[in-house]
């Protein structure tokens, strides 16, 4: 897995390339834990290039989301497709989280 | 690919494994041609696979003992049956529920997609201490 921050407007773009399962959760909780100290609080992580996510996957992204809340912010997700938005959909997070399609969609409101 | 393909292997259920084994058997499904059209199908199976080698690890071995694992792969060309056995801590798989949508719990998601992706999720835990779930899952035959 390769993660990198953007900004972009009120957003920090988390562009997520590879894997996210038990093996690389490790590393996303920590680049995350990173941010947050850093002063960011709002998230979009953006799914475009990740081919798979497991419940591991999806447990590291709820947390991150978590402690955004708690911080006065947000974690959204765009770029779904494939698996990972399928495991999405049985998971229920599209209710936990809000989802765009894209980080311009997200930029739009 | 022939009738059946069977392979069983008996690891510790530790983590630096789970990657080897996932690589491993997602050439093992390679074998069976409706696995080996479709990318999506495989990665379905793969999560699967990786959701059942952690719930042991997590669960079974939870109390750190590391504990050994054996994994089946039954392969044929219309059915794919992965069988894990453990000597750990058993569950009762029908106490846990459907991701609840209000509900931010970060655990329990992992019996549930093997539930969604599988055809058959069947937990058997037996007086001799042995835990063993089967995940089966229909494969598309193409032409019939």
């Amino acid at each position: 897995m390769e993660i990198s921050f953007a900004k972009r407007g009120e957003w920090t773009v988390v562009t997520v390339q590879g894997r996210i399962d038990t093996i690389s959760a490790p590393d996303f909780e920590k680049s995350m834990r990173e941010q947050m100290t850093q002063g960011s609080n709002r998230f979009l992580v953006d799914l475009a290039k990740c081919d798979y996510i497991s419940s591991a996957g999806l447990r590291c992204i709820l947390a991150a989301g978590k402690n955004a809340k708690a911080s006065g912010g947000e974690l959204a997700c765009c770029g779904l497709s494939g698996m990972v938005k399928q495991v999405f959909d049985i998971s229920g997070f599209r209710s936990l989280l809000r989802i765009f399609d894209s980080p311009d969609d997200a930029a739009k409101e | 690919m022939d009738d059946e393909l069977a392979v069983k292997i008996e690891v510790p259920a530790e983590l630096k494994l789970l990657r080897p084994l996932n690589l491993f058997v997602r050439g093992l499904m390679e074998q069976a041609p409706a696995l080996a059209a479709s990318e999506k199908l495989l990665d379905d199976m793969e999560l699967v696979f990786n959701e059942a080698f952690m719930n042991v690890h997590d669960h079974a071995y939870r109390f750190g003992a590391k504990g050994r694992l054996s994994v089946e792969i039954i392969l044929r060309q219309d059915r794919l049956e992965f069988r894990f056995e453990d000597e750990g801590e058993s569950f009762d798989p029908n106490l846990i529920p459907p991701p609840d949508p209000d509900e931010t719990g970060e655990r329990g998601r992992g019996v549930w997609l093997m539930r969604q992706f599988m055809d058959q999720f069947i937990y058997r835990s037996d007086t001799n201490g042995k835990n063993l779930l089967r995940l089966i899952k229909n494969l598309p035959v193409p032409g019939r």
